[in-house]
């Protein structure tokens, strides 16, 4: 299990932050779509999902089933990017937690509904961000680039 | 392959600066993977084209691997007035040399300066989907309707 | 006339789309390569109409081989990007397997098999180098100074090799420079105005933005010095100082494909040159076989010499940085090779492993039996031998944890197994 930091946990739990969820369907296809309730509580992310019917909830329980693994990519207002691989450790449809969480879901959208509260266990916790992506490359591989972004300036 | 034609709704979402696309795929060991791709188009036949800009980067051996075996990836869009778009689709050719690259290697440099583009990716579309929660809601109360708490249907006393 | 009405090499061996079915991890276009690579292509006077001089690279000879033959390209792009290094089979009646063929089909520049009458993979020609048109300023046309594949620039600063000038003793499968194998030709030229030549080609080649991602040489092998190989050497110290005048950079992408240097020269060659990297070809993987199909390297190196040379690379460059190319399918070659693909693959496998622990890694070419080679009448392996050898090879590879950067798909592009490492 990876631990989130404290700096990570801010920025997941920041409105202004996007996060994504990546799920694979029984078949192996790929499906992402935003879930604006990922939040963390202790070590595990936690989002709210509202529709029964959606994808990302059939493929949640498939995961869950098979055991295969979600990833979760977390971009903050600066423009950080953090992916998150992680395992879905429980679904709660029903119950106390259930109730408060959907009826505090009903005061900001009294005609919504909740299907259930996901728990995910992180595993792997890696930035993404281009700028240092692309620092880490440089530095690995320094001369692995277009020849002409080599040339020395001919003198005149 | 694909042969689905995204609206011009869809198109200008992509296209609109201050929309955020992130795009999904799958590695060769069957692991999950999603990033934001800022540099995601559409090109002129309709289809998505992507410019990679790392060579080392999962996403482009993913997307090396879709290729190679006619697999999927997904792209969502999330536009400044909170709308999302789904997209999913195959990619179908990887431009990495040649005059028609060398037209795209110099047009990422002025997007992204010192970048050294890796590669420029078309992506033939097989699924596109509107995943905006209320338009997502309204469907589910349509197709679905008894999806629903009890305590929603509960008359007054 | 087809070859297979002549001898049935179809009913003989899985044909393409029985191997992918059987290997589900061989990649359909990554096979497709091989199987290209191995029969060769023969071209439609319908592909042929649509190759532009102008605007696709054609050779007015072949720069590596020097025969005189007419223009044609020398290569396609397959949609993954990745490259198919041949060019068309005008006359395969000696060939033992029909070659596919590239045709247009509904407008696209296809690659079919004629015979079983499907399209596989739609394809585009290279296009020709920008420097291809220009001459120096002592008057030399840059196209003989240099050639070119889509993503790198080859210089060949030797156009002999001296293994030749003992008969008998050149390598059997080998078809490079054979127009220079007389014992009284000294190859090209190569005087002060010639590395002057390298220089401004070098130069010129590198305004074409975003092309160029390696600097390649090779050469025949030159014996001479007071050490084995030591005037070879020279001569590329030589050849890259010319070109690194062109570079800003002390260190840039280099695939240097040369002789077994000993310790002594590979030190003198990555602290007086641009390179990084270094590859040389112990060719076949067994030291009987080596000993019969490269008989001059075997006499003045020696099979496990050229090994330990490889090893003694990997503590100056590095694990990974040290590629070893090998002709992948010629230890089947007859009469002295395996008769059994499976004993074939596991001997090779088990030999690359062995050097994959050492740090070394593999560009395997495909065999493919060439005119001007001792080796033409040969029969190559089958389809699946060939898929089978880069699935293992690329599982040697990252058993190892070694990257292979200098013939990889950019940087080389002739190699399935390399092709391989684009998603690891």
């Amino acid at each position: 299990m990876a631990e989130i930091s404290r700096e990570l946990a801010d920025i997941i739990n920041d409105k202004e932050s996007l996060k994504v969820i990546a799920t694979t369907d029984a078949q192996g296809n790929p499906h992402v779509v935003f879930k604006g309730t990922l939040h963390t509580e202790g070590q595990d992310l936690v989002f709210y999902d509202l529709l029964q019917s959606s994808q990302v909830n059939k493929n949640l329980v498939s995961s869950i089933w098979f055991g295969r693994k979600v990833a979760i990519n977390i971009l903050a207002k600066d423009k950080r990017s953090f992916l998150i691989t992680a395992k879905p450790r429980r679904s709660v449809t029903a119950g106390r937690v259930f109730e408060e969480v959907y009826a505090s879901l009903k005061d900001r959208n009294p005609d919504g509904d909740l299907n259930a509260i996901w728990y995910l266990e992180p595993e792997h916790i890696e930035e993404k961000t281009f700028a240092v992506r692309r620092a880490e490359e440089e530095a690995a591989f320094p001369i692995l680039k277009h020849l002409d972004r080599l040339v020395k300036e001919e003198r005149s | 392959m694909g042969n689905v034609k995204i609206s011009q709704e869809i198109i200008d979402a992509i296209n609109d600066p201050g929309s955020i696309k992130v795009l999904a795929s799958i590695s060769r060991t069957g692991e999950l993977h999603v990033v934001p791709k800022g540099t995601i188009t559409v090109n002129e036949e309709g289809n998505i084209r992507y410019y990679e800009l790392l060579e080392g980067s999962q996403t482009n051996k993913n997307v090396t691997f879709a290729l190679w075996f006619g697999r999927k990836i997904a792209i969502n869009i999330i536009t400044p007035d909170r709308r999302s778009y789904q997209i999913k689709g195959i990619p179908v050719k990887s431009l990495v040399a040649g005059k028609e690259y060398q037209k795209h290697y110099e047009r990422a440099m002025e997007l992204i300066p010192d970048s050294d583009l890796a590669a420029v990716y078309e992506i033939e579309l097989t699924d596109v989907r509107e995943e905006s929660y209320p338009v997502r809601f309204a469907e589910e109360a349509r197709d679905n309707p008894l999806y629903i708490h009890l305590d929603k249907l509960a008359g007054q006393a | 006339m087809s070859r297979n009405s002549e001898n049935g090499w179809r009913s003989k061996e899985l044909p393409y789309d029985q191997v992918i079915e059987k290997y589900p991890e061989i990649p359909p276009i990554v096979a497709l390569k091989i199987d290209v690579s191995r029969r060769g292509i023969h071209y439609t006077q319908a592909a042929l109409d649509r190759v532009d001089p102008d605007k696709h690279h054609v050779e007015p000879y072949n720069y590596m081989i020097g025969h005189g033959k007419n223009a044609a390209p020398i290569g396609l792009f397959l949609r993954d990007g990745s490259v198919i290094c041949q060019g068309d089979t005008p006359d395969y009646s000696k060939a033992y397997r029909d070659p596919y063929t590239l045709d247009v089909v509904d407008g696209r520049l296809v690659l079919t098999d004629e015979e079983i009458g499907k399209v596989y993979e739609e394809v585009t020609f290279w296009d020709r180098p920008d420097f291809y048109d220009k001459k120096t300023s002592n008057g030399t046309p840059m196209c003989l100074v240099a050639s070119a594949r889509p993503q790198r620039i080859t210089i060949a600063p030797q156009t002999k090799c001296h293994f030749w000038d003992t008969p008998g003793e050149g390598c059997k499968y080998c078809a490079l420079f054979s127009a220079h194998r007389s014992k009284d030709d000294e190859g090209e030229i190569r005087d002060e105005k010639w590395f002057q030549d390298v220089e401004e080609t070098t130069r010129e080649a590198l305004k074409e933005k975003g092309r160029y991602c390696s600097f390649h040489m090779t050469a025949g092998s030159t014996l001479s010095g007071a050490e084995i190989f030591d005037d070879e050497v020279d001569l590329y110290i030589k050849t890259l100082h010319a070109a690194e005048k062109a570079f800003k950079t002390e260190k840039f992408p280099v695939k240097l494909v040369a002789s077994a240097f000993s310790k002594k020269q590979l030190q003198r060659m990555y602290d007086e040159t641009a390179i990084t990297t270094y590859t040389t070809d112990l060719e076949v993987l067994n030291p009987e076989l080596f000993k019969w199909i490269c008989p001059g390297k075997s006499r003045l190196v020696g099979y496990e010499e050229w090994k330990h040379r490889l090893y003694d690379a990997v503590e100056i460059f590095g694990r990974g940085n040290v590629d070893c190319g090998i002709v992948g399918g010629v230890e089947t070659a007859q009469p002295n090779g395996f008769a059994d693909e499976d004993e074939a693959l596991a001997a090779v496998l088990a030999e690359a492993e062995e050097m994959g622990r050492h740090g070394v890694s593999f560009a395997d070419c495909v065999w493919n039996a060439l005119p001007g080679s001792m080796f033409v009448n040969q029969k190559t392996p089958s389809l699946e031998y060939y898929v089978k050898l880069a699935l293992g090879l690329a599982e040697v590879r990252r058993k190892n944890g070694l990257k292979i950067y200098t013939d990889d798909y950019r940087r080389c592009g002739n190699h399935p197994n390399t092709d391989l490492a684009r998603i690891d």
